[in-house]
Parts: structure tokens; C-alpha cells; sequence
């Protein structure tokens, strides 16, 4: 157990061939919050293509793994490329869905306006937007079901309709490499399914989706790849082979009762 | 006083007035468009910081013009030394918050007190020199377009002008990193830069706009328009656009009302403008104004407790409070005694009935129902599709027959 827990973290450079086709590939990133390590030595590979959740305990530094990785807050050591080029040059390819809760939702914007932001890239500096942007972002709209909410200011939509314009404005980008923090949380059945639609069809694309998850329970059922976080990288790979009750307890410790434990591992392994 | 007034207003009083309302007005158009940003980036209080800051600086240029030229009054040092104290002053707000764990308001009162202070003392010391030309230094502290020389006026009107043309070409780059600056950051966009410029843009309106406000009052031209505009819109681009007019007009009225009481400073005159603009839309804004909303409110208090009492009715006699006898009485629906008459029947049994297909709606498409708003509150016909609606006619109807009694089949039987 031992053995295969270390193989987990192999000593991958970023030079090998694996590294340059990656998706998202880190070498010993370590980040610190008010001079406390919140990610400590961290290595990972995304898979090619296909859904990575990124699960740990509260404080386990899922959301700062995301954003070190998106380049977003300053790190204390470590590597990361994007296809094999540093995330500065790779910008294009990378979508962002951030936690709902990270913006005014009083800001005087429709959700058309928030979803057009991401063609803001393709317009260009100082450029005008155009009804043809318009209509491009009113269709990613309606791919999360949302087009009949287009003119209202994002203040008046409820919470799971708020998290699709965030996740209609990321696909509005066309990338091949998606982040995102925590989109199930607090969100209706209906979102729930609109959020599960999309990574479908993005994994059917063949793209690479990284995102934390809260919920255990529904991680199995959701993506096909996990990264267990506490602080230091507990286990990634493909999630049957992740999901084991030893992992999760590593991770987890005490915070996860041995029922609940033996539960979710079945799950992972069906 | 009143045709002086309309005079002023329209341009018939000398080219040096004419010069200074447009400059006026030009800085609040310029105020209006910036302060908006600063607003949505919660910047607003930064703007105070920076006006207070300058102080020192306008002190320092006079001093250093009246050893280089012999009058201390001379703008391009007060505009230079003002510039500079004012970005001295950002720089410390920036370092204290980054550098302790001071919160940005405490740092901005600390800097904002200290600097005001110093150039207080500073002030203080030209006001006891014998050079003769320090009468006009205070107004910097409250503004004054009374003793604005006109090319002062053409500069003030210039420099408006290019700060509002710059705010509004980068206007789509300023609201994506106002609203969400960290996804902003995630697609390669210069935030730091983009923020830079925000800053420097803000610092411009405040350094123009000393001599015609004031820096005790400046904050007001970059705070009150964009306040007031976000009342009448929920769309960036005319909250732009209402805010520049707000702050336009607020500092043309403002300077024309200095001008007629040239003893009154101006930044008076136009922070009281901007302010009763403000109370105007804070009021009787259509949507978002107190008084809009009461109304609002009022009549959903009034629709539930219509359709309340008409589907307590459908359940047989019932004792009315006395709002809703009232409402009943007028419509027609009970007479002076408390009954039902025979156009009130039809009333409730067709609100019985809406009630029931409202209800089995929300059984049938909890989501929708819960997404849309006008839930209960309007007849279902007028909502939702017929189709729709027949649908859930027969899957009441359904319900009746597998289940024998139902509370929603007395009034369908009243219907049909």
C-alpha cells in the first residue's frame, strides 16, 4: 500500500513527454496565506481529457491549488505548465468558473452582459461589443438553460441561476481547459443537472475539467478522476483507484465516520 | 435674480463666464463617468483620500513658485505639487494596507487627517508671508469659479474632456475588472494596469476639480452622480451616461448659482445641486426609488390579501377583517351585509379555481414554479401557456378520480 501510495507522487519532471501533452501539469507548488503553508509540495498531472475532482477537508487548499495554478496568487516554489507552456502564454485555453461568492451580485450588469465578458478576449482591447457577441453569448446562455433570464440584472436570479451565468460566461471562451471552484454549492436540482450536462459535453469533447467538490458523496458519480488534497497531495489518479478508504481517511482523518467511509468507496469502485 | 440666473444659464453674460460653466460642467460630466468606476470597484472613499492629500502639495507649489517666479499663485506649480501629494497619498493608503493589518478605511482616515493637517500648517505659514498674492489659496479648500481666470476655465474644460473620452474608450475593460477583476486576471487582461489607470483617471478629476470645488467637497463629484444614477438603472452603460448628465448639470447649475452669489463658494452651490438630484432619485426613481418600492409593496399586500379573503369565502361564510370587507365591498363581491353576491360567486369560484391550478403547478414543475415569481400573486391564465394549463386541468381532474375527495373539487364543479 505503501509502495502504490508513493507511486501516486512520482518525481515527474515537467520536461517529460507525459508533462509537455498534459492538460495542467505542477511540480512541488507550495503556496502560503499569511506566512501559514496552506499547499504544501504539490505534483500532479491532469489526465488528457475528463472530469478531475479535487476533494479535500475544509482548509485543505483546494480553491488555492486552483487559483496558484491559474496563476492568480503569488506561490512560494513550484512549476506550472499548461500544455507544456507556462500559463501566462496559455491564457486562451483556460476557462474559470470562480466561487459564486467572489463577486457584488448588485453590479449593474444582465446575465447576457456577465456572459458576453467572456468574448471580451475575442473582441479586444478597446474594441466595442457588437450584437453578433451578443448573440454568440446569448447562445452559450442557452446551453445552460438560462436564455430566458438574459435581461435580468444578475442580482434578481437565484443562487443555481447565478452559478450558470458564471459557467455560460467560461464556456463562452471555447477552451480546452476548465477550472472551477466549487459550482455545486448551494444550488437547485435544476442547476445541479444543467452543471452535470455541461461536463458531459465537455468531456465528450475531449476536454480536461478541473474542479473542487465539496460534496463526496456525488464525486463518484460526477467525474472519473480525483486529486485527494490536505495540505499535501494525498492521492490522484482515476478515481476507482483513488477513492479508497485509506486515501479518503488520510485525508479526512477523524472528520469522516468508518460508515460513511465504506459508503463512498463502494460507490467509487462500481 | 431669476432672469440673472437665466442669463447665466444661457451663455448672455460675458465670454469669462460662459468659459467657466462650460469647464464646470465639463468636470462634472468627467466626475460623473469616473466616480462610477471607482464606485463599483469600492474605491469611492480612495477619492477623499487623494483630495485631502493634495492640500500639502498645493501649498508646497506655491511656495516653490513664489521662489522661482515671485507669485505664488501660479497653476501649473499648484497642479504639479497638488499631483504629486495626491499620489503620495494613494501610495501610503496602499502601503498601509498592505503592509499592516490595518483595514482600507482606517488608512485612508489616517493619511487623509495627517496630510490635511500638514498642508493646514503649511497654509497657515503663507497666509503670515508679505508676499501679497495668498488671498486666493483658500479657495482651493471650497472652491471658487469667481476668481477663475479663463484660461483656467479652457484647461479645466480641455483636461474634462480627455478624461471622459479615456474613461468611456476603456469603459468595457473598466466594468469586467470592476465586477469580477480576479476572472478578469484568469484571462490575461493587465488588472494592475487597468486599475492604474482607474486611479490615475480619478486623480485627474480630483486635481481639475480643485479650483472649482473645493478638496473638502471634491469627493462629492465623484460619489453623488454615480449614487443617484444606480437608482434609475440596472445597466452599466446608462448608468454611465446618467451619472456624466447628473454631475454635468449638478456643476453648470452649481456654477451658474456661484456666479449670481459670487459670495457663496462655489462647491457649495454644486455639491447642494448634485444633492438634491440625489434626493430626487433616491425618491422617484421608477424602479429602485423608496417611493416606487412602497407602492410596490403596497399592492402585493393588497393582491395577497384580495385572493386571500376571496379563497377564505370559497370555504364557506367567513368573518373578514376589515381591509378586506372593504376591498370586497367596493368590487362588488359581498354586499353592505357581508355576502356573497351573484357576480361575487363567479369571483371566488374563479379564484378557487386559479388557486387550484396555481397549486398543482407547483406539484407538477416544483422548479419552474418556484423560478417564476408571479407564483399566486396573478390569474394563471395570464402567465402560463393554455396548453399548459389544460394539462393541469386533467391532471386535477385525474387526481379527483383516483382519489375520490379532493380539496380542489368544489370549485371545478362550480366551473363546470
Amino acid at each position: 500500500m505503501i509502495a502504490k501510495l508513493l507511486k501516486l507522487q512520482p518525481n515527474k519532471s515537467l520536461t517529460s513527454e507525459e508533462a509537455k501533452r498534459a492538460p495542467l501539469a505542477i511540480e512541488g507548488l507550495s503556496v502560503s496565506y499569511h506566512h501559514k503553508p496552506v499547499v504544501w509540495d504539490l505534483s500532479f498531472v491532469a489526465p488528457e481529457k475528463g472530469l478531475v475532482a479535487v476533494v479535500g477537508p475544509n482548509g485543505a487548499g483546494k480553491s488555492t491549488f486552483i487559483k496558484a495554478a491559474l496563476g492568480l496568487i503569488p506561490k512560494l516554489s513550484g512549476e506550472i505548465t499548461v500544455y507544456g507552456k507556462p500559463v501566462d502564454q496559455q491564457r486562451k485555453l483556460i476557462g474559470y468558473v470562480p466561487q459564486r461568492g467572489s463577486v457584488d451580485w448588485d453590479f449593474p450588469a444582465s446575465a447576457l452582459d456577465v456572459v458576453t465578458m467572456g468574448l471580451y478576449g475575442k473582441v479586444g482591447w478597446l474594441r466595442p461589443i457588437r450584437k453578433s457577441h451578443k448573440q454568440e453569448a446569448l447562445s452559450y446562455l442557452d446551453k445552460v438553460g438560462m436564455a430566458d433570464f438574459a435581461d435580468r440584472q444578475i442580482g434578481q436570479l437565484s443562487g443555481g441561476q447565478q452559478q450558470r451565468v458564471f459557467l455560460a460566461r467560461a464556456l463562452a471562451q471555447d477552451a480546452l481547459l476548465y477550472f472551477m471552484d466549487e459550482p455545486f454549492v448551494g444550488v437547485d436540482a435544476a442547476t445541479e443537472r444543467a452543471i452535470i450536462n455541461v461536463l458531459k459535453k465537455l468531456k465528450d469533447q475531449g476536454k480536461t475539467v478541473i474542479c473542487v467538490h465539496h460534496d463526496l458523496q456525488s464525486a463518484p458519480d460526477y467525474f472519473d478522476h480525483a486529486l485527494i488534497l490536505n495540505v499535501r497531495p494525498v492521492a490522484s489518479g482515476p478515481m476507482a483507484e483513488t477513492f479508497t478508504s485509506e486515501n479518503l481517511q488520510r485525508a479526512y482523518g477523524g472528520r469522516l465516520a468508518p460508515s460513511e467511509l465504506s459508503g463512498l468507496v463502494a460507490m467509487a469502485s462500481e | 435674480m431669476l432672469h440673472d440666473l437665466f442669463e447665466i444659464l444661457s451663455f448672455q453674460s460675458g465670454y469669462n463666464t460662459n468659459v467657466v460653466l462650460l469647464g464646470s460642467g465639463l468636470l462634472g460630466t468627467a466626475g460623473g463617468v469616473v466616480g462610477v468606476f471607482s464606485l463599483l470597484r469600492k474605491r469611492a472613499l480612495i477619492s477623499d483620500a487623494i483630495s485631502h492629500a493634495t492640500l500639502p502639495g498645493i501649498t508646497l507649489g506655491f511656495l516653490v513658485a513664489l521662489a522661482l517666479t515671485g507669485t505664488g499663485k501660479s497653476l501649473p506649480f499648484l497642479m504639479i505639487g497638488s499631483t504629486l501629494s495626491g499620489i503620495l497619498g494613494v501610495l501610503l493608503v496602499q502601503w498601509i494596507k498592505d503592509n499592516t493589518r490595518l483595514p482600507e478605511d482606517s488608512a485612508i482616515g489616517t493619511v487623509l487627517s495627517s496630510f490635511f493637517g500638514l498642508g493646514v500648517v503649511l497654509m497657515s505659514y503663507i497666509q503670515n508671508l508679505k508676499s501679497g498674492s495668498q488671498a486666493g489659496l483658500e479657495s482651493y479648500l471650497l472652491g471658487s469659479t469667481a476668481s477663475m481666470l479663463q484660461s483656467e476655465a479652457e484647461m479645466i474644460a480641455f483636461s474634462a474632456l480627455a478624461i471622459t473620452i479615456l474613461a468611456i474608450l476603456f469603459m468595457k475593460e473598466f466594468g469586467l475588472v470592476c465586477f469580477d477583476p480576479e476572472y478578469a486576471a484568469s484571462r490575461g487582461w493587465a488588472v494592475s494596469k487597468i486599475d492604474l489607470l482607474m486611479m490615475a483617471l480619478l486623480l485627474a478629476v480630483v486635481v481639475i476639480g480643485l479650483k472649482t470645488v473645493g478638496l473638502i467637497l471634491i469627493i462629492a463629484l465623484v460619489i453623488i452622480p454615480p449614487v443617484a444614477a444606480r437608482f434609475w438603472t440596472d445597466r452599466l452603460g446608462l448608468m454611465v451616461s446618467i451619472s456624466a448628465f447628473t454631475g454635468g448639470l449638478s456643476c453648470y447649475l452649481g456654477a451658474a448659482l456661484s456666479a449670481l452669489t459670487p459670495d457663496l463658494p462655489s462647491g457649495a452651490t454644486i455639491v447642494l445641486t448634485a444633492t438634491s438630484i440625489f434626493t430626487l432619485s433616491l425618491l422617484f426613481a421608477p424602479k429602485r426609488g423608496i417611493v416606487a418600492v412602497a407602492l410596490r409593496q403596497l399592492s402585493f399586500r393588497l393582491k395577497i390579501t384580495r385572493r386571500r379573503a376571496l379563497l377564505s369565502l370559497d370555504k364557506g361564510p367567513a368573518s373578514l377583517t376589515l381591509l378586506p370587507s372593504l376591498l370586497l365591498r367596493r368590487e362588488g363581491v359581498i354586499n353592505s351585509s357581508g355576502e356573497l353576491t351573484s357576480q361575487g360567486k363567479k369571483v371566488v369560484s374563479l379564484m378557487a379555481h386559479d388557486q387550484a391550478l396555481w397549486n398543482q403547478y407547483l406539484s407538477d414543475y416544483p422548479e419552474e414554479a418556484f423560478a417564476q415569481n408571479k407564483w399566486s400573486l396573478v390569474m394563471i391564465t395570464d402567465v402560463l401557456s393554455f396548453d399548459l394549463i389544460k394539462e393541469l386541468e386533467n391532471s386535477i381532474s385525474g387526481q379527483n378520480l383516483s382519489a375520490g375527495q379532493n380539496l380542489v373539487s368544489g370549485p371545478l364543479k362550480d366551473i363546470s
